[in-house]
C-alpha cells in the first residue's frame, strides 16, 4: 500500500479570459502527490506547469476542477483562510528567490513568521534556528544584495522551512544558480524530502527532474505523462 | 496585526525612500504647522477678548457720547438734542429700576505731574459710585466721596501705574499732583489690575493708568458727561434694561443718535459670531492644506504600491492576506502624516511663539488643539492611504509575483 496523498489536483482546468480567445493555461490536469514525495513537473514554457503550482500553493483558484489538501477541497476558499493555509502549510521557493530587499536576511525569514499565529518573541530564535540548519547563521544581518545566488536560495529556502510546512512547493530553484550552488540546492531539498518533507518542484533541467521520485510532464496545458525517472513514461 | 509589528515594517517600506517620503509628508507639516499657528493666535485673541469682556462685566452697560461726524453733528443740533447729560444719567436711574449703580463721567487724557516726573494718563472725573460699577479695589487711602462730590474738592485717587509712576520709592497718600494749572491731593491709590492690549478694542479703559477726580473738579458748561457706567442687578436682565436706556435717550434727545449704549453681553454674542467666522475661515485653510497633504501623500503611496509589486506577491505567498496588506501599506500612510503631523505641531508651536515675540500678539496652545491636530493628520493619512492600500492588496498574488 502506498503513502497516503498529501495534495491532489483532479480534472483541474484554468482559463484566463482575453477579448479575443481565452487562454486556456491548464486543460484538465489531474495529479496527486503522495506524503512524503517528490514530484517534478517538467513541460516546455508555456506548458502551464508554474499554474499548476499556483494552484496547488492556494495563490490562484482553478476555472474548474478541485484542489484537495489532506482531503478537503481548498480551491476557491476565501482570502483569510486560503492565506492562512499558505503561510502554515505551503512553502513556496522561487527562481528568483524572491526575497524582500529592504530587509536583511533574518528579517526576510520572520517575514513568514509575520502572518503565522506564533507568539512574536519566538520570532527571532525560530528565524535563526531555520538559518542555522541551511548554515548561513553568519549572513543573518546581511542584506540580499550582498548574497551570492545559493546564498540567497537557501535563506529562500529558510523563509520557506520556518513555519514546518507540509509541503514545499518549488518553482525552478535552481534555474538561476550555477551548477554548484544549483546541485546544493538540490541536495537540501533531497534531505527534506529524506525527513518527510513533500516537495513539487518544476524544472526545465532533465538532471535535477531525474533527482526526483515521478517525472510529470506538460505540455499546451495539459498532462503529457508521468515517468518514473530511469523508466518509459506512463 | 499589532501596532507593534505594524510599525517597525511601516518605517521599512518608507525608509526604502527616505528623500521621497520626506517631500511628501512636507505638505502635511505646512499644513498641520498652518493650523497649530493659527488656532494659538485665535485662541490667544480669544481669550484676551473674554477676559476683558469678563472684565467689563456682564452685569455692565456703558452709554457714551457718540463722536458725532458732521452730518449726525448738524442733525443733532436741528433736532436740538443735548447730548449725553447728567439729566440722561438722572432719568435712567429714575426709570429703570434693574439699575443697581450708575456713574456718569467725563474724562481726557492729560499730564499728570508731581515733583520733577510726568506721567500721561486719563483723567476721569465721575461720581463715588464709579467705585462700585468699575469693581474698583482701594490699594490705600479711600475713594472719592459724596462730600468730594458737593465741595468740587480738588481730590484724585491714582491708578497702580500712576502711583508707581509719579512716587516710586514713597507713598503717594497725601501728596499733590498737577494736572495742567491745577493741583489736587491724592486721597487715594488703587490696586493692580489685570490688563490687555486689546481692551481698548472693545471699549475697556486702563484703570492702573486712570485718575479719577470728583465730577464737579470737571465741569462742562452744559452738564455734558462722556460715558454713564451702569451696573445692573441681574446679569439675565441687562439687555431688557439696555433696551429700556435706548429707548429713554432716544425720547429725550428726540431722535438723535448721539450716544451709544454699549453690552459687553452682546459684545460677547458679536465675539461669538467673529470666532465662528473665524473657525470657519481657518478650518477651510487647514482642510485645503490638508487635502494637498493627502494628495501628496497618496501620490507617493500609489508610486510605492506600484514599485513594490513583487514584495506584495511575495507576501501573499508567505501568508499575507488582503487585509494584511491593506494594514501595511495603511500603517505607513499613517506613519507618514503622524509623522508630519508631529513635525507640525513643533513647528506649529515655534511660530506661535515668534508670532508672539515678535507681532507682540497673545497666544494660547492647547493640548487638546495640538492632539486634535495630530488626530487631523492621522485621519488624512488614513482617509488617502486607503485606496493606495486596497489598491496594493487587490493585486493578483500571482501577477504580482511576475512583476519585475
Amino acid at each position: 500500500m502506498g503513502a497516503s496523498p498529501l495534495l491532489e489536483a483532479i480534472d483541474v482546468s484554468k482559463i484566463y479570459p482575453r477579448p479575443r480567445n481565452d487562454v486556456i493555461a491548464l486543460d484538465g490536469v489531474s495529479l496527486c502527490v503522495e506524503r512524503g514525495s517528490f514530484l517534478a513537473i517538467m513541460g516546455p514554457s508555456g506548458s502551464g506547469k508554474s499554474t499548476l503550482l499556483n494552484l496547488l500553493g492556494c495563490l490562484d483558484t482553478p476555472t474548474s476542477g478541485r484542489i484537495l489538501l489532506d482531503g478537503e477541497d481548498v480551491a476557491g476558499l476565501d482570502d483569510r483562510i486560503a492565506s492562512r493555509l499558505r503561510n502554515r502549510r505551503i512553502g513556496f521557493l522561487f527562481q528568483s528567490f524572491n526575497l524582500i530587499p529592504q530587509m536583511n536576511v533574518v528579517e526576510n525569514i520572520e517575514a513568514a513568521l509575520l502572518y503565522s499565529n506564533r507568539p512574536q518573541r519566538e520570532w527571532r530564535a525560530r528565524a535563526l534556528a531555520s538559518l542555522e540548519r541551511l548554515e548561513l547563521l553568519e549572513r543573518a544581518s546581511h542584506r540580499p544584495a550582498e548574497l551570492s545566488g545559493g546564498e540567497a536560495q537557501r535563506v529562500a529556502l529558510a523563509r520557506a522551512l520556518v513555519n514546518e510546512p507540509d509541503i514545499l512547493l518549488a518553482d525552478e530553484p535552481t534555474g538561476n544558480l550555477d551548477s554548484r550552488a544549483g546541485g546544493n540546492v538540490l541536495d537540501l531539498l533531497l534531505e527534506l524530502r529524506d525527513q518527510g518533507r513533500t516537495i513539487v518542484l518544476i524544472t526545465h533541467d532533465d538532471t535535477v527532474a531525474h533527482r526526483a521520485e515521478r517525472i510529470m510532464e506538460l505540455n499546451d496545458g495539459k498532462w503529457v505523462g508521468t515517468r518514473i525517472p530511469g523508466s518509459v513514461a506512463s | 496585526m499589532s501596532p507593534r509589528v505594524l510599525c517597525p515594517l511601516a518605517w521599512q517600506g518608507l525608509a526604502l525612500h527616505k528623500l521621497r517620503s520626506t517631500l511628501s509628508a512636507v505638505g502635511i507639516v505646512f499644513g498641520v504647522t498652518a493650523v497649530v499657528a493659527m488656532m494659538s493666535v485665535g485662541e490667544g485673541a480669544r481669550r484676551e477678548i473674554l477676559a476683558e469682556i469678563g472684565r467689563l462685566g456682564l452685569t455692565k452697560i456703558s452709554v457714551r457720547a457718540g463722536s458725532l461726524s458732521g452730518e449726525a453733528e448738524s442733525e443733532s443740533v436741528a433736532l436740538q438734542s443735548p447730548g449725553l447729560t447728567l439729566r440722561d444719567a438722572d432719568a435712567i436711574l429714575k426709570i429703570c429700576p434693574t439699575v443697581a449703580s450708575l456713574a456718569p463721567l467725563r474724562q481726557r487724557p492729560v499730564q499728570l505731574v508731581a515733583s520733577d516726573r510726568r506721567v500721561e494718563a486719563l483723567l476721569v472725573a465721575t461720581t463715588p459710585s464709579f467705585a462700585s460699577t468699575e469693581d474698583m479695589v482701594i490699594g490705600s487711602g479711600r475713594f472719592l466721596s459724596d462730600a468730594d462730590l458737593r465741595d468740587a474738592k480738588r481730590v484724585i485717587v491714582l491708578g497702580y501705574d500712576l502711583s508707581k509712576g509719579l512716587f516710586p520709592y514713597q507713598d503717594a497718600m497725601g501728596k499733590r499732583v498737577r494736572v495742567g494749572e491745577q493741583w489736587y491731593l491724592v486721597v487715594g491709590t488703587l490696586d493692580a489690575r489685570e490688563r490687555s492690549k486689546r481692551s481698548a478694542r472693545i471699549g475697556g479703559r486702563d484703570i492702573n493708568r486712570s485718575a479719577l477726580t470728583p465730577l464737579t473738579s470737571l465741569p462742562t458748561s452744559r452738564g455734558g458727561v462722556d460715558e454713564i457706567a451702569i451696573t445692573i442687578v441681574n446679569s439675565d436682565e441687562v439687555s431688557g434694561s439696555a433696551r429700556l436706556i435706548d429707548s429713554v435717550l432716544r425720547r429725550r434727545h428726540r431722535g438723535a443718535i448721539d450716544f451709544e449704549v454699549v453690552v459687553p453681553r452682546d459684545l460677547l454674542a458679536g465675539y461669538e459670531r467673529a470666532r465662528f467666522q473665524f473657525n470657519v475661515v481657518v478650518g477651510t485653510v487647514a482642510a485645503i492644506s490638508l487635502l494637498v497633504g493627502g494628495i501628496g501623500i497618496m501620490n507617493i503611496m500609489l508610486a510605492n504600491v506600484s514599485e513594490r509589486t513583487r514584495e506584495i506577491g511575495v507576501r501573499r505567498s508567505l501568508g499575507a492576506s488582503r487585509v494584511d496588506i491593506v494594514q501595511q501599506f495603511l500603517a505607513e500612510a499613517v506613519l507618514l502624516t503622524g509623522a508630519g503631523g508631529t513635525a507640525g505641531i513643533l513647528l506649529g508651536v515655534l511660530a506661535s511663539f515668534a508670532v508672539s515675540r515678535f507681532a507682540g500678539w497673545p497666544i494660547a496652545t492647547s493640548g487638546a488643539a495640538l492632539l486634535a491636530a495630530l488626530v487631523l493628520a492621522g485621519t488624512t493619512g488614513v482617509s488617502f492611504g486607503i485606496y493606495p492600500a486596497w489598491e496594493a492588496a487587490k493585486k493578483n498574488p500571482v501577477e504580482a509575483l511576475r512583476h519585475e
